[in-house]
């Protein structure tokens, strides 16, 4: 089937936009619409990486029939496979997780309705942006996967529509310059298509243009990605977002322009240019300070869902370190960070939206003891939180032992340093929250989901269901990563962002 | 000086650096025709867009048939900005919704003898000029989204002023967001139509209305019709639904 | 006249009125120089050529301006 690269597209673009309807009719189904959807588009996604890794060869799909570059096409390669199939994972598992904060409610129809329409629609952008392999429509894609996030965000906590007006206007900048890059690119070449400005860019010689053009290019993806000085929005955004859409916010809305920035830095833009090498340094730059301040600013805070959103920074500091580098092992550290930094960033907001959902605890204090009433949860917080400090068998050991490489590679010894000291610091506000959650006392809270009335599951089964499996694959991704890496990443880093 | 004055500022100073920049020489300037911008693909676009999609209206051809995907995906952009008001309205809401008052226009009144006489006049020339500027979007200026913006011009009118008796009115904010989701989906349909037939996604050469029209390449403005379409009545649903989500609000006290 | 004349007379409109807008203190008389930017705005996209992006601009900025209004109904006129 032919058609694959737009059905995982198509059809929860169609959940998403009949949702409303059908939830007029009948209040249950539009959700089951949604969430059905998303899991056949994970479904296909896994039979196209499977296919793309079967034949070694990237997918095409051309829009309308039309060649590129007159009109648009998607181009599936093995790296774009890993993400898609990532996102597609995290995007049905979230959905079925936010099922008991949204039951259906015949009085507010509508209210279930918009939440899982937005919901889709983020997943959907993601899933495009991904896979694109034209400038202007990776632009649009941008502006969906914002335009939910905004909508997501605001539709949260009592200061949910502050934070999301910060990052509404922010993000609107970010949206501008990334759309001014391409202008330039344009005014240049004449084409849009990816490729074909690739072989264009070599052969022009006015290279100013092509500096503003990655100058424009860094501030709108550092934007997007919560790149150091450009983060200003990010933890208000994160701390106040919807409890159950925030695992997808805050572990996958923030990685995918990172994805994005390497395809143009490296794949469109050559890495012989003059100017590259400053570049690059800048990021390092920026990535550096980025990992600095979100590991130090996450110590002074209580709240739990602040201090995930501060060690995000400091977590996409990693992978503009990755995609500074520059080399083969930088690169591989960095697409492997963006997979295991999504399931563990995602799984510990799985069990803060536990906590929100069955205790209303939203401060690190109220955590006394509550493994004993939530041991699931409890066991998946250690666990997830040991690997992103980065102990080995998990997976965060892994990922930042590939930067490492790389930096070694390069003889930039400063960044080894760096990745150490951060690692430190990390270890003492996780082992802050395990001394409140295995030394603190009880405190007692009201307790919405009595285990009384629904026997010994300590949260619906549908929410137990990704807390777990995010934690296992945490373990999973950390003792096959010599599989991961070895089959699959070297083999594609190596031909789409080196070759 | 306050933040908004330092804000100002700072713009200005942007803006200054940033003409700077454009008045350097590295930009080719408007309609020279030998820039690369307007080499490379301009001139396939000129030549071959008027006998490969049968409409002489370029903007058209390009934006509805050659990149019809950025299309739809910008009209999603616009469903999701009135499911989005919506959603922060009702995650606010205090009041209970009860039966809705037809002419109750929530204290905000725009009426008056001039007004009254001229728009009942203004709304139904507003009406059909809006399915023209639809119907010969292909050959003229015009398209999906300027007709729906002009539905929804004369639905905004009809509601504001509250004197008029026969109300074109009849949608609240969630059955505006429902007509908005079948206004894309008539955009998917569309699309989805051709797969069926064997083409890609989007390929109007394959809708199956082979039966209708007197040659393939007819096709093509059949289906930039149909999707055009689907934007009007998405474009117009979600501009009806910003609009009561609005007027909703105004009756908060906060 | 030459096209030139026209194009810098609507830039240097549309720097004037983006500079009103922010320091203007009146609410409803900035919503109506908002409308004004916004017929300026369209009258640069006919100069440059695309008179698709100039009818667009002209409808949208109706709309836009009413939902402003309707906004500031609510809300006190003056801003400090």
């Amino acid at each position: 089937m032919n058609h694959i690269p737009v059905l995982i597209i198509l059809f929860p673009l169609c959940g998403a936009v009949l949702c409303p309807l059908i939830s007029f009719l009948n209040p249950a189904w539009g959700k089951r619409a949604v969430v059905g959807t998303l899991f056949a588009s994970f479904a296909l996604s896994v039979i196209q990486l499977a296919g793309i890794v079967q034949t070694g060869e990237p997918v095409h799909y051309w829009m309308g029939g039309w060649a590129p570059p007159y009109g648009i096409e998607f181009v599936i390669d093995g790296v774009n496979g890993i993400i898609i199939v990532l996102v597609a994972f995290i995007g049905a598992f979230t959905s079925l997780f936010s099922s008991p904060f949204e039951e259906a409610n015949p009085n507010h129809r509508f209210k279930s309705a918009g939440y899982y329409s937005i919901l889709c629609f983020l997943v959907i952008g993601l899933l495009g942006l991904s896979s694109t392999g034209d400038a202007f429509n990776l632009y649009v894609f941008m502006e969906i996967v914002a335009l939910s996030g905004y909508g997501l965000i605001a539709i949260g906590e009592e200061k949910g529509p502050i934070a999301a007006f910060r990052y509404l206007l922010t993000g609107t900048i970010g949206a501008c310059m990334y759309l001014m890059g391409v202008g330039f690119l344009y005014s240049a070449t004449g084409t849009l298509n990816m490729a074909d400005l690739a072989i264009k860019l070599k052969e022009i010689d006015n290279t100013h243009i092509i500096i503003l053009a990655m100058a424009c290019m860094i501030v709108g993806f550092g934007i997007k990605m919560a790149l150091f000085p450009l983060h200003g929005w990010q933890p208000p955004a994160h701390s106040y977002a919807h409890p159950a859409a925030d695992p997808m916010i805050a572990g996958v809305m923030i990685k995918i322009p990172a994805y994005g920035m390497m395809r143009f830095f490296f794949c469109i833009f050559e890495e012989t240019h003059p100017a590259a090498e400053v570049v690059f340094n800048i990021i390092g730059v920026m990535a550096v300070c980025g990992i600095l301040f979100g590991s130090l600013k996450a110590l002074r805070y209580d709240k739990y869902n602040k201090i995930l959103a501060y060690s995000s920074i400091g977590q996409v500091g990693y992978i503009a370190l990755g995609i500074s580098l520059g080399n083969f092992y930088g690169l591989v550290g960095a697409v492997l960070h963006i997979l295991s930094h999504a399931f563990m960033k995602t799984g510990l907001f799985y069990t803060s939206a536990a906590l929100k959902y069955k205790f209303g605890i939203h401060y690190t204090d109220e955590l006394g003891q509550i493994y004993r009433k939530m041991p699931v949860t409890g066991t998946a917080m250690v666990a997830l939180s040991l690997s992103m400090i980065g102990l080995p068998p998990f997976a965060g050991f892994f990922s930042k032992w590939y930067l490492a490489l790389g930096a070694i590679q390069n003889g930039q010894y400063f960044y080894v340093a760096v990745l150490i000291v951060s690692s430190l610091l990390s270890a003492i506000y996780f082992f802050r929250i395990f001394e409140r959650l295995f030394m603190g006392e009880e405190k007692q809270l009201e307790d919405h989901y009595p285990a009384a009335e629904h026997g010994r599951k300590e949260v619906p089964l549908r929410m137990i269901i990704p807390v777990v499996i995010a934690a296992v694959m945490v373990v999973l991704l950390g003792l096959g990563n010599t599989f991961i890496v070895n089959n699959v990443l070297e083999i594609t880093v190596m031909e789409v962002f080196l070759g | 000086m306050d933040k908004v004055k330092i804000t100002g500022v700072i713009v200005i100073i942007a803006g200054v650096i940033l003409a700077g920049f454009i008045l350097g020489d590295f930009l080719p300037t408007v309609g020279d025709a030998t820039s690369s911008a307007n080499s490379y693909l301009s001139p396939y676009y000129i030549e071959h867009a008027l006998h490969d999609t049968e409409a002489p209206n370029l903007v058209t051809a390009v934006l509805a048939d050659y990149r019809g995907f950025d299309t739809l995906f910008e009209t999603c952009v616009m469903f999701l900005a009135g499911v989005t008001a919506l959603m922060v309205l009702l995650s606010k809401r205090k009041i209970v919704k009860g039966q809705r008052n037809p002419s109750d226009t929530n204290g905000i009144s725009f009426s008056g003898t001039v007004l009254d006489t001229a728009f009942r006049v203004l709304i139904p020339v507003i009406l059909i000029y809006a399915f023209y500027v639809l119907a010969h979007g292909e050959i003229s200026l015009g398209g999906g989204f300027q007709a729906g913006a002009l539905l929804a011009i004369a639905y905004m009118i009809d509601r504001l002023i509250p004197s008029f008796q026969n109300r074109l009115g009849f949608f609240t904010e969630e059955t505006a967001a429902m007509t908005a989701g079948v206004g894309v989906f008539i955009y998917i349909f569309t699309g989805i139509l051709p797969m069926f037939n064997g083409g890609n996604f989007l390929e109007y050469g394959k809708l199956p209305f082979e039966f209708a029209v007197e040659a393939a390449v007819m096709l093509h403005p059949v289906g930039i019709f149909l999707i055009e379409l689907g934007v009007t009545v998405c474009v117009m649903a979600t501009i009806i639904n910003i609009l009561e989500v609005v007027l909703e609000r105004t009756k908060f006290d906060d | 006249m030459p096209v030139i004349f026209l194009e810098a007379l609507f830039l240097i409109l549309l720097i004037a009125i983006a500079v009103t807008i922010i320091f203007h203190k009146d609410l409803l008389a900035v919503t109506i120089i908002y409308c004004a930017f916004s017929f300026g705005a369209m009258m640069l996209y006919i100069i440059v050529g695309a008179a698709d992006v100039a009818f667009t601009e002209a409808v949208i900025g109706v709309v836009s301006t009413v939902y402003f209004i309707i906004a500031i109904k609510s809300i006190s006129r003056r801003c400090k």
